[in-house]
């Protein structure tokens, strides 16, 4: 990767132009906080994506965000990244008091990474069946099982 | 869980209030605060629609009413959650493009066109000028398909069966000329990294002016029929409005948005295939009710055909795939693109391993933004595959906007929002 920076309002957020990554780190909850409020601040009106990674010992937490208003930075698709240590239940602060439109991306992550975010107004599950009892699905220690062909005679 | 929520509807039938209201007087003076807040919330009605729904697929909307006005929303979906992303993390990466499209069956150019945009920016890769021509071309036309499809389901929220046929109808003659092109009808996956997988058939344009010409009289017959009727209007104006500062900070995207005056189309601040190169306008409306958001689809369609005539006309010769790619080809392979000007899948194309790295990509699809995010480790599969699509970021349709609204007017909500469930739900 090329290291490549861009700086916003005082932000430095490591950049792959020709991949359109644009990446900054939050090193804990409060970090994320105060970052997510800054950038609120500089424009980023939006959320895109939220969602995980999962890294074996570790899950990476990201935030994609954009802007409506900001013609700067409206061509953006900018990600804070949160890295935490993978448990059953990972806790990360929400991100929904400062863009609403996390809601749903976090309720998603939720019940596909077993990621909490505390303080979320409605932490659910959104696509799973209400009836499904295996963990965190898109981890990738989830057991996949592959169902035989069978032909009834 | 449904059917205790069933009896509780029983309870506010009318017999059923009368009997709590005698139980009540004779039991309240010992009731303690939360007990009493309970038999408020009793007097709410709680209606669910769905899953199986006449509009255009399957989900649940959980509503509470006061009276006839909605208080609260919580829409149930998933019920056509197919794990894409999942399923995506472990296939090649080429496997993914049917996967994707799949979910998104009105616009499914647009769907491939994406993630196809996210690994070319893995791999390196860069489409010829002809290939990105022939993207803008088959991303237009499928837009003005998806926005029929819009339009025609629309029509059917508000019990207008005679516009569901029209558009439905109204999208054969560009379906066939997505089928001239890339030789299917709903599902083409035309786009393959590196370019398109056919070229423009002789004639194509000739044709493909004559069904504009159409679209552009039929939009006309629509507007009499449709757009001005007067029993729309009454239904739609003032309904269900949100405004511009409502439409940013709950992410509402697409058309949606741009009805609602914020001016933003992906298509313009994040710029892809050939539209750098296109002369375009951006409607928007300020309104943001649901009329506006009927009138922003139709502008779109006029757009979108002037888009065409400019490719068109503008489409530049050359290969349809890049050197990159070509080069891989076998001598029968080449052969045949040098014949046919068709693009035979050489061998790397199930091998491919892009360098580990990460991409985004987003791209202006029918109903607004799709967005993506590739990650890949140096695999022949991707490490993680997450993407979002636009029905997916108008869920706050459901839960804002409805709110304080009559429950007539819901359908007339849901179908202007033009949410698609399978696209939501992926």
């Amino acid at each position: 990767m090329t290291a490549a920076s861009r700086v916003i309002t005082g932000i430095t957020f490591t950049t792959d132009e020709a991949k359109r990554i644009f990446e900054v780190e939050a090193s804990d909850g409060a970090h994320l906080l105060d970052l997510a409020t800054r950038l609120k601040a500089a424009g980023f009106d939006h959320c895109l994506s939220v969602t995980a990674e999962d890294l074996g010992d570790r899950l990476a937490v990201l935030w994609h965000i954009s802007s409506y208003t900001n013609k700067e930075l409206s061509g953006m698709n900018a990600q804070i990244r949160l890295i935490v240590s993978k448990s059953d239940n990972v806790e990360v602060p929400t991100l929904t008091g400062i863009w609403e439109s996390a809601n749903f991306l976090e309720r998603e992550t939720y019940e596909m990474f077993g990621v909490v975010f505390k303080g979320h107004p409605d932490m659910r599950r959104l696509l799973l069946p209400d009836d499904f009892t295996g963990k965190w699905p898109m981890r990738k220690d989830f057991p996949l099982k592959k169902t035989p062909w069978r032909v009834q005679k | 869980m449904a059917y205790e929520e069933g009896f509780s509807i029983e309870k506010n039938s009318v017999e059923g209030a009368k009997m709590s209201a005698s139980q009540d007087r004779a039991t309240t003076a010992n009731l303690t605060y939360d007990e009493l807040a309970g038999l408020k919330a009793e007097r709410e009605l709680v209606l669910l629609i769905g899953p199986a729904h006449p509009g255009s697929g399957h989900m649940k909307i959980k509503v509470w009413m006061d009276g006839d006005i909605i208080q609260r929303v919580d829409p149930d979906i998933g019920f056509v959650h197919r794990t894409t992303e999942k399923l995506s993390e472990n296939r090649l990466y080429i496997k993914a493009i049917p996967i994707v499209e799949r979910v998104m069956l009105p616009d499914t150019i647009n769907a491939n066109l994406a993630y196809v945009i996210a690994l070319e920016r893995l791999l390196g890769i860069e489409p010829t000028p002809r290939a990105q021509y022939l993207r803008t071309l088959t991303s237009e036309i499928n837009r003005i398909t998806s926005h029929l499809y819009g339009i025609g389901l629309y029509g059917i929220f508000l019990g207008s069966s005679t516009v569901y046929m029209w558009a439905f109808a109204d999208r054969e003659p560009l379906i066939d000329l997505l089928e001239e092109i890339s030789g299917a009808r709903i599902t083409y996956s035309y786009i393959i990294p590196g370019g398109v997988r056919w070229d423009l058939p002789a004639g194509f344009k000739e044709r493909a002016e004559t069904v504009l010409q159409y679209m552009e009289a039929r939009l006309k017959d629509y507007e009499k029929i449709w757009v001005k009727n007067p029993v729309v209007m009454d239904r739609t104006e003032g309904v269900g409005i949100v405004s511009k500062s409502d439409a940013i900070r709950l992410g509402i995207t697409g058309p949606n948005l741009r009805a609602s005056g914020v001016d933003y189309d992906t298509r313009r601040a994040k710029p892809y295939a050939a539209y750098p190169n296109l002369d375009f306008n951006v409607p928007t409306f300020s309104e943001g009710d649901c009329y506006a958001r009927l009138l922003q689809r139709v502008e779109e369609i006029e757009q979108s055909i002037r888009i065409i005539r400019q490719v068109l006309k503008d489409i530049p010769d050359g290969r349809i795939i890049s050197d990159d790619i070509y080069s891989k080809m076998n001598p029968l392979q080449k052969r045949m693109y040098e014949m046919k000007h068709r693009v035979m899948f050489p061998a790397y194309m199930a091998s491919m391993r892009p360098a580990a790295g990460r991409s985004t990509a987003s791209v202006e699809a029918g109903r607004g933004e799709i967005f993506f995010y590739l990650v890949s480790n140096g695999d022949k599969v991707p490490f993680r595959f997450r993407w979002v699509t636009p029905s997916f970021l108008n869920l706050p349709f459901f839960t804002h906007v409805m709110v304080g609204q009559h429950l007539a007017d819901l359908p007339a909500i849901y179908g202007s929002s033009d949410y698609f469930p399978p696209e939501a739900d992926r």
